[in-house]
């Protein structure tokens, strides 16, 4: 069933540093842009107050209007400003007033930083164009053609400053700093020297400027229209990423990556720091009463500073998402049964539990226990990454893998089990296993029935070919109860590498993928039960996942970059496959519906138990998604959707957002639903015959039980339980996880039955039985080759069509 | 060209002191600068800064204070007078007393007819000067406090001085003295170490707190401050159009303080603002001096003497040259005489054991060097020049101006080293200050009245044999190896030579830049003169014409070759004595061959110095540990650069084919300082 719905996509968080935060005149107020809408904190309880939403592109600038309260303007990419207030008693909208400048509404040129002088009733826009360089405009009016300051300035965002005071504009070209009066005709350029600009601030009330340049140091410039005077100021040894003078420009602060926030008071040449803010700092902000200063940090935290005693006093954070992590979100969502809340990344070395629900940030929780390592100038360095997280059913324990590689060193691997202090409601650190793997660990997982936490079990599988099962050990001493993590048994399979793990909901199976081969463990004895593969599937298996529910709950599916297969325990073969390139797949744990992300950026709602689309969301996002997570809804929904009902869907893209997907619940989609309109979405045809379908390659145990019977019923003197009790000793000596190939069976089995069968009578028989074996074995041939034929038929059409089929609906969807 | 053994003579101690006051004349381009035991140096900054002129320390020397005037020079100091110098005669013209004690601090009055000067007790002195004499006027009225700097305002009625806790404005016309008071807290005084005061009255003091403040003189406010140091402020010059001002003290960073428009709208202020820092020293700056060319002279406890200008960020640092009559060579022996304050050491060199095949860079040392004599001159005198005669029999030397003569019987297989002292000295003889030896029996004495007298000494008896009077003052002597001709350098700057046989006088021209350096070809009396500018030229006595060597070849202003890349001036400079066709000279960091054989034979060719210099680095690089080795130099033209890492005192040929090279390590002269200023350093040491 596929349909065709109108997806809902709620933001519910984002990276808020897309241009600087602004503090809005009566410093209650906290600005910061979201995409297209502003997000409006209170800096005194750190709450999100409002969202406003004007614009429908990403804004690039705020401004302050300075002479009436909590006013401010905002500029997005093409060129919409729009006019704001803040104040209570505006009941209907807080939009004031919109404008769109001139000759920006193009679609092929985007602004990337926008700056404004605002006078009273009049207002200047200073507007950049272009990526990393571009024209600068000046706009006395929005109505009217702009004025090119310049055509190749650096743009970016605190590139371009404007000095209020002295009404000029300071922007960077390749190796000068421009000075451009914009109420004379007064220009100055100045050279820069080797050290590169990063940032550029003007004083508030004194014609001077400040730049900080990549070797960290803070250069006051004065005499601008002249020969300048610069003072150095030298603090910093990274670049400085963003300053801001207090309101009376008698204070200067900076802030980079070594996460201080320094002071530097001007007319006593003194400076004092703020260290340890957790972050690098992105940009600072102060206010115009001289009361706070906020500092913006690359997780999207803004720590709330007083001014008066330079001391913490607040913070104002929702999620934590480092935008300048090059691979966000290893860990991936995963939901906390216990608070209702998702596990993800946080901090570097710290997981956060976020309240979806309520949109809070509950905490973080430092699972590397290390401090921030800042880089140095030149050289990258490492931290201690978690790179899985996973959680047990009931919520009682955590299982985080830390991770560091600096590509000199040897590896650090650790798995570290935290279990929850009920008492204290407190994650309590319990287990930290050195070098659980050898190599890197691509899933740890928890069995999903166990129901109290002394028999909870997890299973960590690595590169380097070994699955672990850790269970909960008892460590109990005559001072106290206590348990402890450790490994119960290792398996592997073929020196490949295991890439991924799953449970079965019954805890009775594990299925790990080894390569691109799924094999199937017992967990009492962890024994091979069986390996499931195809020739064409040589992707490394990425995901597996279990069916939840008791209508599926015999179908294993596995991801990889480009299959996503569906395989039937029962019959120990492939029940469908379907080609699509994939990023990630979740599961609802209350349904049985599945989905997967593309890297077309469509999602496909499916149930294990065929290949038939459920839902189809079409371009759902505008970056690829990287983890998904299915959070189980507070109340049940009213919609009649069916997928939605129990769970929420949550992702979060490239670009670091967090997303609630929710399709509209139209009456054409309800409709869709009762009439059950099936539409095929990619498939190949499930024969009815059992030599028809696509048999898995080795099915070592069934074959093995087949051949058994076979011979069983030939009854030539043999008695047939006789027979299959042999057959069963052979196969009991020989282990699950190196069985033998069939032929050696075969010769065991062989050597065990030829003492038994020596009399005459039976050779007759034999020979009777052996003729006519022939024949059905020459029919069989026969008959095998048609199928064989048929087979062959089948795979070519399957291996042809299976993108054309796929392109050709998919196009036909399309249309 | 031949192989010469170098010796690398590194056992003498050459101690430099620190730099303890400084003052620049504009107009003659000189700069005076004192040393910590007292010696006064002048230095010819024209071109490249060398020291012309050195004003020996007398036994209780102490310089605070110097001043130019009209090409005198006054100093103060801790002794209480004001002395004058004499620079022809090179001595003290006459001393004045100061009322008051010791003297801490002395200025000229813009006009520049008023000294001032400020004691220990608190008086301020002022002297007139006169055209040939000083003559006390008067003594301000007493305050409390020593006054440790004094500046002069450019309308001459105004004195600041500077004293513990307070700087004070005197007005010289109505005798007012304006107080500015430094807040402070009792237990730490602040000390003003240096006062400056600009035309529109805004008085500048760095202070011991390591900050430079500003004052409204007329109401005797504060009206800027920057704490520019970490450490005490010592020293500060005044940029020449009062926009800035250059600071440095106990922390040695030299900062420029410029003054910045700042104010907006509501009314332009101006406030002092630290810019430029330069960081050339590594001890306390304790002297600076701004010229009018915008280049600034800083000294301090390192001993060095730098040379700075901004923009661009130029620093030329000269580290302390040998003073003339301190090394002295027996150049047909292969002895050198090294003079240290109280004491002359007389060394023989050592021998290498020279195999014939010379691929080491180090010959293995045969015999090693011995010194044969120590002499110590008596307690509380100290030695002022000393000569070694070219066998190496005689040995003269001047303390107090006397002359005392010694033969030296150096050691033979049956006789032990002995020495007798020649005590019959003729009453003609007059005190000296400059001694040269033309052979051995024979010297050369450069008197204090300005005359030279030639001495010669038989049966133990030192007789006036003529004495010569030049037309100026003698600055400096060189004479050819036979010593049948002597050259002159008069303080006018003019070379004049004297055939001693046939009484001749040969005046020879004069050259725009002062003369660095003289030497005479031992064979054909050719006069060889070094420039500041490091022009170098070549006169031959007997065509009285500049030589063809020196005309196509030798550098001046036109042409440009490797000498005139040279940083600082040419120190020293003299010919081999086998043929005279090379000539060895060096600079500070660098030993320099010339070879005027092999640029005559191809006169036209130029080859390009630099290349030279780079082709002999390699080997040069592996001579540095060694005390031995030969100069692979065969067949390369002209002019041969050899980089050193330590500092070249001396360089000269003697005896044969060896070369004398005196240096010093720059790191065991750094050793020797007090400890610097601790800055704590990120990431560093």
């Amino acid at each position: 069933m596929i349909m065709e719905e109108d997806t809902r996509v709620l933001y519910y968080w984002g990276p808020l540093l897309q241009c600087k935060p602004l503090i809005t005149s009566s410093s209650k107020y906290l600005l910061a842009a979201l995409e297209s809408a502003i997000r409006v904190f209170s800096t005194d309880t750190g709450n999100l107050i409002k969202t406003l939403k004007g614009h429908s592109n990403e804004i690039v600038g705020f401004a302050p209007v300075f002479d009436k309260e909590d006013e401010f303007f905002s500029c997005d990419e093409y060129g919409k400003i729009c006019h704001w207030s803040l104040l209570k008693d505006v009941k209907e909208s807080n939009l004031m007033k919109e404008y769109q400048l001139k000759s920006l509404n193009t679609k092929k040129d985007k602004a990337v930083v926008a700056t404004f002088l605002v006078k009273g009733s009049a207002a200047e826009f200073i507007v950049g164009v272009g990526k990393d360089t571009g024209k600068l405009f000046r706009y006395t009016n929005p109505t009217h053609k702009p004025v090119v300051l310049e055509k190749c300035a650096k743009l970016g965002s605190n590139k371009v400053a404007i000095s209020h005071h002295e009404d000029c504009v300071i922007f960077l070209t390749k190796q000068h700093l421009q000075v451009v009066s914009l109420s004379s005709s007064k220009r100055a350029s100045h050279h820069t020297g080797v050290n590169e600009i990063t940032c550029v601030m003007c004083h508030p009330s004194k014609m001077s400027i400040a730049t900080g340049n990549c070797i960290g140091e803070v250069v006051l410039w004065y005499n601008l229209f002249k020969e300048p005077i610069k003072q150095s100021l030298h603090w910093h040894s990274l670049p400085v990423a963003d300053m801001a003078f207090s309101n009376t420009g008698s204070e200067l602060y900076t802030g980079g990556g070594e996460c201080v926030l320094v002071n530097w008071q001007l007319t006593q040449n003194k400076h004092r720091f703020l260290p340890r803010l957790g972050m690098p700092i992105k940009y600072v902000i102060t206010d115009m009463r001289n009361e706070k200063i906020i500092c913006a940090h690359l997780d999207s935290a803004f720590t709330v500073i007083s001014a008066k005693d330079y001391k913490l006093c607040g913070s104002i954070q929702g999620v934590s998402m480092s935008i300048d992590n090059m691979e966000p979100y290893p860990a991936g969502l995963t939901y906390d049964p216990r608070t209702k809340c998702v596990i993800l990344n946080g901090r570097s070395g710290h997981v956060q539990f976020y309240d979806i629900h309520h949109n809070k940030l509950l905490y973080q929780l430092d699972v590397a226990m290390e401090n921030y390592i800042n880089p140095e100038r030149n050289i990258k360095l490492y931290n201690s990454e978690v790179e899985k997280v996973a959680i047990s059913p009931d919520g009682s324990w955590l299982a985080t893998l830390v991770y560091r590689d600096d590509f000199q060193s040897s590896r650090e691997i650790r798995l570290i089990f935290w279990h929850f202090d009920t008492v204290s409601q407190r994650w309590t650190l319990n287990t930290s296993v050195h070098m659980p793997h050898d190599n890197y660990v691509n899933e740890i997982t928890f069995m999903p029935s166990s129901k109290s936490e002394n028999t909870a079990m997890c299973v960590s599988c690595s590169d380097d070919g070994k699955f672990k099962i850790w269970e909960v050990l008892d460590n109990s001493d005559i001072y106290k109860q206590s348990s402890m993590w450790g490994c119960r048994s290792i398996g592997f399979y073929r020196h490949l590498p295991a890439t991924s793990a799953s449970v079965a909901p019954d805890g009775s199976l594990i299925a790990v993928g080894f390569a691109s081969i799924l094999t199937i463990w017992t967990y009492d004895s962890c024994h091979l039960k069986g390996t499931l593969s195809q020739p064409y599937l040589r992707d490394h298996i990425r995901q597996i996942e279990f069916g939840r529910t008791e209508n599926c709950s015999s179908m294993i599916v596995s991801r990889s970059d480009n299959w996503l297969c569906g395989w039937n325990l029962f019959t120990c073969s492939l029940s469908w496959k379907v080609t699509i390139s994939s990023t990630c797949m979740a599961v609802d744990p209350l349904s049985s519906y599945m989905v997967v992300f593309s890297t077309t950026r469509d999602a496909y709602i499916f149930e294990p138990k065929s290949n038939l689309v459920y839902t189809k969301l079409e371009n759902i996002n505008n970056k690829s998604t990287l983890c998904a997570a299915f959070v189980p809804r507070l109340e049940k929904s009213t919609s009649k959707l069916g997928w939605t009902d129990e769970s929420q869907l949550f992702i979060i893209d490239e670009a670091q957002r967090l997303k609630l997907i929710e399709p509209k619940a139209n009456l054409r989609a309800v409709e869709a639903v009762i009439e059950g309109v099936i539409q095929e979405f990619a498939q190949d045809t499930v024969g009815t015959t059992p030599f028809s379908t696509l048999v898995a390659q080795t099915r070592v145990t069934d074959v093995a039980v087949d051949k058994s019977r076979q011979l069983g019923s030939a009854a030539f003197g043999v008695n047939v339980q006789n027979s299959s009790a042999l057959l069963q000793k052979v196969l009991d000596e020989s282990r699950v996880y190196r069985l033998d190939t069939f032929t050696t069976l075969a010769k065991e089995f062989c050597k065990l039955v030829l003492p038994e069968a020596t009399t005459s009578a039976d050779v007759e028989e034999e020979e009777d039985i052996n003729k006519r074996i022939k024949k059905e074995e020459s029919e069989v041939v026969l008959q095998r080759k048609s199928v064989k034929k048929k087979k062959k038929q089948n795979l070519e059409r399957g291996l042809n069509s299976d993108f054309s089929g796929l392109l050709s609906i998919l196009s036909s969807d399309d249309s | 060209m031949d192989e010469f053994v170098i010796h690398n003579v590194r056992f003498y101690d050459y101690e430099p002191r620190a730099i303890q006051c400084m003052s620049y004349e504009e107009e003659s381009y000189r700069l005076a600068l004192s040393r910590s035991d007292g010696a006064i140096e002048i230095w010819n900054c024209q071109n490249r800064p060398f020291l012309q002129l050195v004003l020996p320390a007398e036994s209780d020397a102490s310089v605070e204070g110097l001043a130019w005037c009209d090409g005198r020079l006054f100093s103060v100091g801790l002794h209480g007078y004001l002395i004058e110098y004499d620079l022809s005669a090179v001595g003290v013209k006459a001393r004045y007393a100061v009322t008051g004690g010791p003297t801490w601090c002395l200025a000229l009055s813009p006009d520049k007819k008023s000294l001032a000067m400020g004691t220990e007790e608190g008086y301020v002195c002022l002297f007139d000067v006169g055209s040939d004499d000083v003559l006390y006027n008067k003594t301000l009225e007493k305050q409390e406090g020593r006054i440790l700097s004094i500046c002069w305002h450019n309308g001459g009625n105004h004195i600041v001085t500077g004293s513990i806790n307070c700087v004070r404005l005197w007005s010289l016309m109505d005798g007012r003295v304006t107080r500015c008071s430094f807040v402070h807290n009792k237990r730490e005084e602040i000390i003003v170490w240096c006062v400056a005061i600009l035309d529109d009255m805004t008085i500048i003091s760095g202070d011991s707190r390591g900050s430079v403040c500003f004052w409204n003189g007329t109401l005797g406010t504060q009206t800027d401050y920057v704490q520019s140091h970490k450490a005490g402020v010592l020293c500060l010059a005044v940029g020449s159009d009062q926009s800035f001002v250059i600071v440095a003290g106990v922390d040695p960073t030299i900062i420029r303080v410029s003054l910045a428009q700042t104010g907006g709208k509501k009314g332009r202020r101006a406030r002092w603002i630290p810019t430029v820092k330069l960081r050339v020293h590594t001890h306390d700056v304790r002297a600076l001096a701004f010229t009018n060319e915008g280049k600034l002279y800083s000294g301090g406890v390192d001993t060095i003497l730098a040379c700075s200008s901004y923009p661009p960020k130029v620093v030329i640092k000269t580290p302390t040259p040998l003073y003339p009559g301190y090394v002295s060579l027996g150049r047909q022996s292969d002895c050198v005489l090294l003079r240290y304050k109280e004491r002359l050491e007389l060394w023989r060199l050592g021998k290498p054991r020279v195999t014939g095949e010379p691929q080491e860079m180090f010959h293995a040392i045969e015999e090693d060097r011995q010194k044969l004599v120590e002499l110590h001159c008596k307690e509380g005198e100290s030695i002022d020049w000393c000569a070694l005669s070219p066998e190496g029999f005689w040995i003269a030397y001047i303390v107090k101006g006397h002359l005392k003569i010694l033969q030296f019987f150096p050691p033979t297989l049956d006789r032990q080293v002995s020495i007798r002292r020649v005590r019959a000295l003729s009453k003609e003889i007059d005190t000296s200050r400059q001694v040269m030896w033309l052979g051995e029996e024979q010297l050369v004495s450069v008197t204090t009245k300005g005359t030279i007298q030639f001495i010669t000494i038989s049966d133990m008896e030192a007789t006036v044999e003529s004495t010569l009077t030049p037309r100026s003052p003698v600055q400096s002597l060189a004479s050819s190896q036979d010593g049948k001709v002597l050259v002159v350098l008069d303080v006018n700057q003019g070379v004049t030579a004297y055939k001693l046989e046939s009484g001749q006088e040969i005046t020879l021209p004069k050259y725009s830049s002062p003369v660095v350096s003289l030497c005479v070809n031992p064979f054909t009396y050719d006069v060889l003169i070094a420039y500041s500018d490091s022009t170098i030229k070549e006169y031959s006595l007997r065509t009285k014409k500049y030589t063809n060597f020196s005309t196509n070849f030798l550098p001046s202003k036109r042409v440009h070759n490797g000498l005139s890349q040279l940083v600082s001036a040419v120190r020293y400079m003299s010919y081999d004595l086998n043929n005279g066709t090379l000539i060895f000279l060096h600079d500070d960091s660098s030993l320099l061959v010339l070879d005027s054989a092999a640029v005559t034979e191809y006169d036209d060719r130029y080859m390009p110095p630099n290349k030279i210099t780079r082709g002999n680095n390699k080997s040069n690089k592996q001579n540095i540990s060694g005390s031995k080795s030969p100069t692979r130099n065969s067949n390369i033209g002209r002019l041969i650069a050899f980089p050193r890492l330590h500092q070249v005192l001396f360089f000269s040929h003697i005896r044969d084919k060896n070369i004398i090279s005196v240096e010093i390590d720059p790191v065991a002269l750094h050793d020797q300082l007090p400890p610097m200023l601790k800055v704590k350093k990120y990431g560093g040491v």
